[in-house]
């Protein structure tokens, strides 16, 4: 076996804190643009040694436990959020032959890695000793598992298509600009993929747990100092992670075309990095557009819509992949659009008028 | 063993050098570089220095820039409290608590003259002369309020006092440095635990005190339409009043009470939303031993904040009232401090102008005048180890509502820090599971006294001070007191001047509902940036504003009798260009942005419902009474100034939710354009003050309401002169206050997470809310 | 029926709208001929709007007000004197400021003891004054103006926060470059007094 795999274990160890950086300095940036303003730019050439100084500062805070905190939970919590994040590069491919390790169940592992964060944020709200923690802890875990559904019933059309788990395979069966999101029910599950992971990942609009206007209390509230950089890092992490597998799923991953100067395998990687990055640009968008929706709502936009728009595209994906030709195409295009005009008329359908009953007191006297 | 042997020989026995502190010294700069350009402030703000803060985070002066956009939420994750705007004594003890909970290294930067040293406010009976008698500070920054610009020169004074320290001398790894600063309890006056055996010596020998001097007055003869009836027959009356279909007086503007030589006299002022009549001032006396009068809440429910007030600053019992206790001040305060004979600890003189002042003033601290050098008193053989805080009580549920739930309530404490409470309110909920069951907001953390120091005050110095009540729209309330004075000296502003003064009010009124509608839509979550559309077009108003006044936001502009200076010639075509160009494309572009957002509308609609019957019961004013189907708008209802010239609508709407008080603003943001537009083109040439500026002007004897039509309510000012140059009374009816009686009403039924977007619809801002 | 999801979109299009304006206009300006350091923005801009203190810095509009400073007839540089002071003592700023942080001691002349129409001591608590500008709007010798500087930061307040009689000169050179319109004014008036 040797250490063959310490080279690809190091180079993710190295290069994921500088990804991370890297997008928390495109995030502010973006955002920034957005709001018509610059964001940081006095820290070094256009603001990138930022995330740097971000880090230095929070590696040198004080580390506060709260008096009566579980402390091991306290000291586990932010690590157990982070190392799962870091596994999930593992089975992305960068460009042909550049992946960490090329499993075969690549997606499922994928997945995997990515629920276990909910244990994490759980042992976060009970390490903190705060019932407003616990609170925030346990609706973001509810809302992370109730998105994990339709996240995987759509993930579902694509070993059902490619016929492999292998993210490589995925890639591979897109060769030659037959991306998936050009087909109906890829870029219905683009769209999908895209909503569900910002759910994961705690993102707006689904950012209540973290929401700053509610309660005053994620569940990283009492974390301060480097385990809060860790939280931080490992919310990035995530978003990195997943927009990457969105870029690898369903755009076709390293597929693009050559420039002859430089050899193939690097402008490969250089079309991953700029679709990622396009996917996060798409992630941050709305980040900076929408407010955030209300955890009842949340909860009904998953189970009510979501679910029935996935298991509905996955019957569209059958549909194309088993009877080719005009038909099935049509088929398998009016199946998600359908669900999707029904469920959400459904879902919207207001609920009675909450009209608050009262009555003049002064009529009594 | 000359000099400098012997110098280095003691110096290498107490001092140990070593390899490592020169380690250290290389450690020194990365060590600074990275506090220095990540500085994280706490999303923590109180008054008026609060809002130029976050237009210094806002786009035009961007202080992400410095690194400093990631304002957070929790204590424990942020470098830098700016405490910006007023510290009072309700409000300190959440500061140190707050303060303790940040980990170190932390900052703290003064913003402001309130919070370096107390400010123009510094002689109120609620006001702490400086955080730093509590909190370390790092930069202090005078002014009032500092411009954002005066605030990033701050930051990177800041920055460069980091870059001057050393890992081997700061504060926090030393071992003497104490953990945790302790928390100031609220008893008969803010106490400060660390003086507590001061405090019991000094009280030990303490002798009641009487003032020297009494300003004195009996009730003027009734102005017409006032009825004064004995207490018995009060209900009877207002029962009639309300419900007798000729006179239906069903909208109760303002209740208060002054404080007479012989009683205690309890006034409102009641108005009719559906017929046309002249209003009606309710009086009521009451004597001066244990006054009682009967409550006014069964027959209009909009009394009752009012009438708590009345309580606490004046100590008047309402009999009949579901919930009398303190309003402002908090339980266990010592005294009534609206009360003529209650002096306040920095008390010099009964009025302005202070004779230490001029002739042979020598400077003195207001701190260095007093036995207790601050701005408490306690009572006679106070002793602080042996009191104890009384329980707080709540507002307790109906059992009614709980019978059929079995399950526990949990109280929820949302703010007084909070990131999205507007300013320093805190309100106490009883949840169950999700659901409210009960709600009761709790006040008076901004609440600057305003009133005391408004009689103190001259009629001019005022004005300054109006300016800070709603800080948001300070043209609205210089507007609405100069109304009240003229009333009652029988002055009319000329022709040019009215004409300004309806351009300025709209144009605040603009400046107002792009900022409330901005934040609405941060509270509900959209991550500031409709909020930071709406702020740039605001920071084009206040060019405007400080073009003509000298300042973005406490103008002090108007006067009596016109306005402080005539417009400049910049500002004509800047104001057209805005009001013609920019700000119908702004409108537009929130209106295409949000009016139809699925998300804004699944949040708001239906959410937050004040049915019409409530709206004018609970004294509702401005958007949100008109939300709820009323057409009630005093620009058209009881017009003043030249507003009767102008062609423009009332836009309302019936649901009376949360989405009908945003469309109401979108609304009127287009009828302030329509009379802007007209303005502009009408305004006439002239002069702008009617006779000449006095500083001493006297009025004559007398009492006025005066209302006019703020963008958050109707604003008014109840004035009562005893013909000196001091207002006698001075009182000061606030809409935010106001609008908040029927929070609870609004709320009932909700989840927690609507309670943010209900309070941020209803608009509320705390300079005004707790005066 | 509305289709769910078309009014997110055309949010959306509102912000990026803003996103790719802030870098076409910002090209646009970088090849405009754009005053550097005399920034105040026109209505027209779209784009970025931020003003990048310290390097550029709004322009003030003349009535700006914070400080407040007292006038001597003089040149920049110059110290002032008693001769040079416009100050009379009259107390009427110290009388009409709202929260009363002017202190005013009258001079006294040293020979026969009497009041002088100067000023010996005069002292501003900065920690009370709300900027409201009373005090120079009614001072009938122009002797008290506001002032334009705002970068007043600090880190000690209880000695520096006290401004007193040397520290609150400015001369007349300083205050008629701040306020040129404000002292074409002052001056007309006063040849009109003096022919009168």
């Amino acid at each position: 076996m040797g250490l063959g795999f310490l080279i690809p274990a190091i180079v993710i160890l190295a290069a994921a804190p500088i990804g991370m950086m890297g997008l928390t300095w495109y995030e502010r940036k973006v955002i920034a643009r957005m709001q018509d303003r610059f964001g940081p730019n006095r820290v070094g050439p256009y603001g990138l040694l930022q995330p740097i100084a971000d880090g230095i500062k929070m590696f040198t805070k004080e580390d506060l436990v709260p008096e009566g905190a579980d402390r091991f939970c306290h000291l586990l919590a932010p690590i157990l959020m982070v190392v799962p994040s870091l596994f999930l590069f593992t089975v992305l491919p960068l460009a042909p032959g550049a992946v960490a390790a090329p499993l075969a169940t690549g997606l499922l592992f994928f997945m995997a890695a990515g629920s276990s964060e909910t244990l994490a944020i759980f042992m976060a709200g009970w390490g903190s000793r705060n019932k407003f923690s616990l609170l925030g802890a346990l609706r973001s875990a509810a809302q992370m598992i109730s998105y994990e559904v339709p996240l995987l019933l759509t993930l579902a059309v694509i070993p059902l298509v490619v016929g492999s788990l292998n993210l490589v395979e995925v890639v591979k069966a897109q060769e030659g600009f037959r991306w998936f999101c050009a087909t109906p029910w890829g870029l219905t599950a683009l769209a999908l993929t895209l909503i569900a992971g910002l759910a994961e990942v705690n993102r707006t609009p689904f950012d209540l747990p973290e929401a700053e206007s509610e309660i005053v209390a994620g569940f990283h509230t009492e974390f301060s100092g480097m385990k809060f950089a860790l939280f931080y890092m490992a919310e990035f992490l995530s978003t990195l992670a997943l927009a990457a597998l969105a870029a690898i799923l369903f755009l076709g991953g390293w597929d693009g075309p050559a420039a002859g100067v430089v050899p193939a395998r690097w402008t490969n990687a250089l079309w991953m990095t700029a679709k990622t990055l396009g996917m996060v640009f798409v992630m941050i968008w709305i980040r900076g557009t929408f407010p955030r929706f209300r955890m009842d709502q949340l909860m009904g936009f998953a189970w009510k819509v979501m679910v029935p728009l996935s298991l509905a595209n996955g019957l569209g994906a059958c549909f194309w992949v088993l009877r080719p030709g005009l038909a099935g195409n049509v088929v398998s295009a009016a199946l998600p659009l359908g669900a999707f005009l029904v469920f959400t008329q459904l879902w919207l359908t207001p609920k009675p008028h909450l009209t608050t009953k009262w009555i003049d007191p002064a009529l009594k006297l | 063993m000359n000099e400098e042997q012997v110098l280095e020989q003691e110096v290498r026995r107490h001092v140990l050098i070593t390899p490592w502190d020169g380690l250290l010294k290389l450690l020194d700069p990365v060590y600074n570089w990275g506090r220095r350009n990540s500085i994280w402030p706490l999303q923590f703000g109180l008054a008026c220095c609060a809002i130029e803060m976050i237009c210094t985070a806002a786009s035009r002066f961007d202080i992400a820039r410095f690194g400093s956009e990631l304002f957070r939420a929790s204590p424990r994750q942020a470098d830098l409290m700016i405490v910006s705007g007023t510290v009072t004594k309700k409000m300190v003890p959440m500061i140190v608590r707050l303060y303790n909970q940040m980990p170190e290294p932390k900052y703290v930067i003064s913003m402001g003259a309130c919070a370096t040293a107390g400010g123009p406010f510094k002689e109120g009976y609620n006001v702490v002369s400086g955080i730093d008698k509590f909190l370390p500070v790092d930069v202090y920054i005078p002014g009032c309020p500092p411009t954002p610009q005066a605030l990033l020169h701050a930051l990177i004074s800041l920055q460069k006092k980091i870059d001057g320290q050393s890992l081997t001398s700061v504060r926090w790894y030393r071992k003497e440095t104490d953990s945790e600063i302790p928390v100031p309890a609220l008893g008969p006056d803010l106490l400060d635990v660390r003086r507590g055996q001061e405090i019991k010596a000094k009280c030990a020998g303490l002798e009641e005190t009487k003032p020297a001097v009494l300003p004195t007055m009996i009730p003027a003869p009734l102005p017409g339409n006032t009825l004064l009836v004995k207490a018995e027959e009060l209900l009877a009356t207002a029962k009639r009043l309300k419900l007798q279909p000729d006179l239906a007086y069903d909208y109760l503007a303002n209740l208060t009470c002054t404080d007479y030589q012989d009683c205690y006299e309890v006034v409102s002022h009641l108005y009719s939303t559906r017929r046309p009549s002249p209003p009606i001032t309710l009086k009521v006396r009451a004597r001066k031993e244990d006054p009682r009068v009967p409550s006014l809440t069964p027959v209009w429910p909009g009394a009752d904040f009012q009438e708590r007030e009345v309580w606490d600053l004046y100590g008047v019992r309402f009999d009949g009232h579901p919930n009398l206790k303190r309003i402002l001040m908090w339980e266990g305060f010592e005294g009534h401090p609206m009360r003529r004979d209650y002096l306040e600890p920095y008390y010099e003189a009964p009025g302005k102008i202070f004779p230490s002042r001029w002739k042979e003033g020598r400077h003195q601290r207001a701190e260095e005048r007093v036995p207790w050098a601050d701005n408490v008193k306690y009572p006679a053989g106070f002793d602080p180890a042996a009191w104890r805080p009384s329980a707080e009580e709540f507002q307790p549920v109906a059992s009614r509502t709980l019978e059929k739930l079995k399950t526990d309530t949990l109280v929820v404490n949302l703010g007084p820090q909070h990131p999205s409470t507007h300013g320093v309110f805190r309100m106490r909920i009883v949840v169950d599971g999700e659901r409210i069951v009960a709600l009761e907001p709790v006040m008076g953390y901004m609440h600057r006294n305003h009133e005391k120091i408004g009689e103190r005050n001259t009629y001019l110095m005022n004005f300054p001070y109006t300016d800070r009540l709603d800080y948001l729209c300070s043209m609205s309330n210089n507007l609405a007191y100069a109304i009240s004075v003229e009333k009652m000296m029988g002055i009319k502003p000329t022709e040019r001047a009215e004409y300004i003064r309806v351009i300025m009010a709209e144009l605040t009124r603009i400046l107002n509902h792009f900022w409330a509608i901005g934040f609405l839509l941060n509270d509900l979550g959209a991550f500031f940036t409709p909020a930071l559309y709406a702020i740039e077009e605001r920071e084009l108003i206040l060019d405007l504003f400080e073009m003509a006044s000298g300042s973005r936001m406490m103008c002090n502009y108007l006067r009596f009798g016109g306005v402080a200076a005539d417009l400049p010639e910049e500002f004509l075509p800047l104001a057209a260009a805005l009001v013609n160009g920019r700000l119908p494309k702004a409108i537009e572009q929130m209106d295409r942005y949000l009016t139809r957002n699925e998300i804004l509308l699944n949040r708001c609609r239906g959410v937050g419902v004040l049915p019409r019957e409530a709206a004018i019961a609970y004294s509702a004013a401005g958007p949100v009474l008109r939300a709820s189907g009323v057409k009630y708008d005093l620009r058209k209802a009881d017009p003043y100034s030249i507003y009767d010239r102008f062609d423009f609508e009332i836009p309302t709407f019936p649901d009376g939710d949360v989405y009908a008080r945003y469309r109401v603003r979108i609304a009127e943001m287009w009828q302030s354009l329509a009379i802007l537009r007209q303005a502009l083109k009408g305004l006439p040439a002239g002069e702008v003050q009617a006779g000449k500026k006095l500083w001493n002007l006297r009025v004559p004897a007398g009492e006025a309401y005066g209302r006019t039509e703020g963008p958050k309510g109707e604003l008014g000012f109840y004035l009562v002169s005893d013909g000196t140059d001091h207002p006698y009374r001075y009182h000061v009816r606030a809409p935010s206050f106001i609008n908040l009686t029927a929070l609870g009403l609004m709320c009932q039924g909700h989840l927690v997470a609507d309670v943010v977007a209900i309070l941020g619809s209803i608009d509320i801002v705390l300079g005004e809310t707790d005066r | 029926m509305r289709i769910y999801g078309l009014e997110l979109l055309r949010g959306l299009s509102v912000t990026l709208g803003h996103f790719i304006a802030s870098y076409t206009e910002g090209f646009k300006r970088t090849f405009a001929n754009r005053l550097r350091g005399q920034v105040r923005q026109d209505p027209s801009e779209r784009g970025i709007f931020t003003v990048q203190y310290p390097e550029e810095r709004l322009r003030v509009p003349e009535r700006f007000r914070v400080l407040p400073v007292l006038i001597f007839n003089g040149k920049e540089g110059e110290k002032w004197t008693p001769a040079a002071e416009r100050c009379t003592a009259c107390g009427i700023c110290a009388k009409v400021c709202p929260p009363q942080c002017i202190w005013i001691v009258q001079a006294k002349d040293p020979a026969s003891g009497k009041p002088t129409p100067k000023a010996s001591e005069f002292f501003i608590d900065v920690d009370v004054c709300m900027n409201c500008g009373l005090c120079a709007e009614f001072c009938p010798f122009d002797a008290i103006k506001m002032d334009h500087t705002f970068e007043l930061g600090g880190q000690e307040r209880k000695v520096s926060h006290i401004f007193d009689i040397d520290k609150l000169h400015v001369s007349t050179e300083y205050y008629a470059k701040t306020h040129p319109k404000a002292w074409a004014q002052e001056e007309e008036a006063r040849r009109k007094k003096a022919v009168k």
